[in-house]
């Protein structure tokens, strides 16, 4: 009991000196802000006692504070870049969250930031409920071999492909914008699905943002994802006898992240967009991501929400799928 | 014993023939004057309402002029039959209580009486104070012949209908019912002899010690001393019988006192407090739980849900608490286990990045 006074003691104290300290780069208390591997001492204090209900001084400077870290977290991002690029580095700051970083000389930066802009407007003021509290860095190159060398420097594991990889715990992404911009808003959904839905399985994850792989922004404020390139890889596997009994909604709400890595990846990708795509011209993407996510606890594999949502099973949803797509999207 | 017939106004008692007391000569006069009825004996003042109204005397016949005294003075005469004197008698006669239908007879024996006294009084206010006396005794008299009446028994006459009261009859029957029962148990164990009893009959039906001489045979002298005796011995017999009957009931009123002994004992003791009345139930609301308590045991909860590495159940329990209390997101300790969640919970999907080779 004791302890838990004096925990709670400190913890008082460095607040009243945090909120009066707002622009100061460190954490609570003075404490690094957990970014880079903040984990371990997220962990370390896992026995704590929560907090206890607060008055509305605390709960403002706790406001103030996460602002804060936020921006410290901004600053030291954008410095590191700077200090690995130059001080001449094309670099921006986008909601706040995203610190875009031209990794390479020739990189489309303000077309790629300005797509970023409008996909992040649509994001956060339409799509996700939870605002990350930490920053992203992403890094712009236009080629694949600056792509591996950063993917090589600041992911632990590397990268598959050549394309774009966010990793989860470094808060990086990497855009290989030499194929096309659109890439940058399939890898900006990852950090704000991280956020928003944790336990969101990675078939659906990766099926929203491979859904704006290809973003249209009609009608204006609005974002919706066209037919691109996954469509081939499915209509494909539809039109392979061996293949075409994997293509089925019910196998997505089952698939684990493992096997939509491992297996057939290409083809497990497209199914998560194709599937999302239907869902999204139905109308009922965002409904069904809303009623899953909070209800997760419940229906971890997210079959009732669908239900709930358009009314169907996945069997039942298999046939107009299936058929939407050998429609030709 | 005071003797109930030893006159108290000094007026001389008259022998009478058969050695029995007389009475006043007042008291005499006054029955006369009224008059019986011939037919049933019944006094007729009773009948006649209007007799003390007009404050006449009843008329006076020649067969009675004789035994009548000197007529009074016409002052006194004046002054007993004024209305103060008058209503003086009325209202003592009412605060006697006696019956409504004997005072109007009272009135006019009293009136008479008062008419005819020895040494009237000169002033109204003696007048007065004499009216009240011989008021009192009238009245005096009259219970005393009640009573005796209920004593004799005298058996069912219109008299006794008329004058005796129903409550000191029975209490005078119970008395004698004690008192014979006493008197047949003397007779029984030969304390009390059959000549004795016979004396004792006779001297309780009034004739006096020379007479019950007479008729038994023995001096008179005897008569009193074998009375006085007998007369001993059965009270002490009476009280005798009056212990052993007060201790048969006290015998019997410990006995149900024994057996009523609570209910006894609950009369004496200390009533208990009044039980308050009972008040109306009101529903009392549930003791609620303020939803930022309720956040604080979810969010303690997910701590140790992250500290087990089960982050599918500490982002659970964020998500609830985050439901509760919106705000408390910004808590350090709240956002240091969403980092972990989000760090962890697919970790060994760290990077999600995409398969290459499009196009």
């Amino acid at each position: 009991m004791r302890a838990r006074r004096l925990v709670v003691l400190t913890a008082a104290l460095a607040l009243a000196a945090g909120a009066c300290q707002t622009d100061l780069p460190t954490g609570i208390g003075g404490a690094p802000v957990a970014s880079d591997g903040g984990a371990s001492a997220a962990e370390g204090a896992a026995s704590a006692v929560a907090e206890p209900p607060l008055d509305p001084v605390r709960q403002a400077a706790f406001d103030a504070q996460a602002r804060a870290d936020l921006a410290a977290d901004v600053v030291r991002r954008t410095e590191r870049a700077r200090r690995t690029y130059g001080d001449d580095v094309p670099l921006r700051v986008e909601s706040g969250l995203f610190v875009l970083v031209g990794a390479e000389r020739g990189v489309p930066f303000d077309a790629a930031a300005d797509l970023a802009q409008r996909a992040l407007d649509v994001y956060l003021g339409s799509f996700f409920a939870r605002r990350p509290d930490r920053a992203v860095t992403v890094y712009l190159v236009r080629s694949a071999a600056p792509f591996s060398q950063l993917c090589a420097a600041r992911f632990p594991s590397g990268c598959e492909g050549d394309l774009g990889a966010y990793s989860r715990t470094m808060r990086d992404i990497v855009v290989n914008l030499g194929p096309g911009l659109p890439t940058l808003t399939h890898e900006l959904v990852h950090p704000l699905v991280q956020t928003d839905f944790p336990r969101a399985p990675a078939w659906f994850e990766e099926g929203i943002a491979s859904l704006f792989e290809k973003p249209v922004f009609d009608p204006p404020g609005e974002l919706h994802g066209a037919t691109n390139w996954r469509y081939d890889r499915l209509a494909a596997a539809l039109a392979t006898p061996a293949q075409q009994p994997k293509v089925h909604a019910q196998a997505l709400f089952h698939m684990s992240d493992f096997v939509l890595d491992d297996f057939d990846r290409d083809l497990h990708y497209a199914m998560a967009r194709m599937f999302c795509q239907w869902l999204d011209q139905r109308g009922q993407l965002w409904a069904f991501y809303r009623a899953w996510r909070d209800g997760v606890a419940g229906d971890q594999t997210g079959e009732k929400s669908f239900a709930q949502v358009t009314g169907l099973t996945p069997e039942e949803a298999d046939a107009p799928w299936l058929e939407w797509v050998k429609r030709g999207r | 014993m005071a003797d109930e017939r030893t006159p108290r106004d000094g007026k001389t008692m008259e022998p009478t023939p058969d050695g029995e007391e007389a009475c006043p000569s007042s008291e005499r006069g006054s029955g006369e004057i009224v008059g019986k009825d011939p037919r049933d004996g019944r006094q007729t003042g009773a009948e006649e309402p209007t007799a003390p109204m007009d404050h006449t005397p009843a008329p006076v016949t020649p067969s009675t002029k004789s035994l009548l005294p000197a007529p009074p003075p016409a002052a006194h005469q004046a002054r007993v039959l004024s209305v103060h004197v008058q209503t003086l008698i009325r209202r003592r006669i009412a605060r006697a209580g006696i019956p409504e239908h004997r005072r109007e007879d009272f009135q006019q024996d009293i009136t008479v009486a008062l008419l005819y006294m020895a040494s009237p009084p000169d002033d109204l206010e003696g007048c007065s104070r004499a009216a009240h006396d011989i008021a009192g005794k009238q009245i005096a008299g009259d219970r005393r012949q009640d009573f005796r009446r209920a004593r004799s028994n005298v058996g069912p006459t219109d008299e006794a209908d008329q004058h005796a009261q129903e409550s000191a009859t029975d209490r005078a029957s119970a008395h004698y019912v004690q008192q014979a029962a006493a008197v047949r148990e003397a007779l029984e164990d030969g304390t009390l002899s059959t000549r004795d009893a016979e004396m004792l009959v006779l001297k309780h039906e009034g004739h006096t010690d020379a007479t019950i001489a007479a008729k038994v045979g023995v001096k008179p002298q005897t008569v009193s001393n074998r009375l006085a005796i007998v007369r001993s011995q059965l009270r002490e017999k009476w009280q005798a019988r009056m212990a052993t009957f007060a201790a048969l009931t006290l015998a019997v009123l410990a006995i149900l006192a024994w057996s009523q002994r609570e209910e006894i004992a609950s009369f004496f003791r200390a009533p208990p407090p009044p039980v308050p009345a009972p008040a109306p139930t009101q529903p009392v609301p549930e003791p609620s739980i303020p939803v930022a308590t309720q956040a604080g045991e979810l969010r303690r909860q997910a701590g140790v849900a992250c500290e087990k590495r089960d982050y599918s159940t500490c982002s659970d329990r964020l998500e609830a608490a985050a439901k509760l209390d919106p705000a408390g997101e910004t808590q350090p300790r709240v956002r240091e286990l969403r980092h972990t969640v989000e760090d962890h919970i697919r970790f060994e999907r760290e990077n999600n990045s995409k398969a290459g080779g499009r196009r």
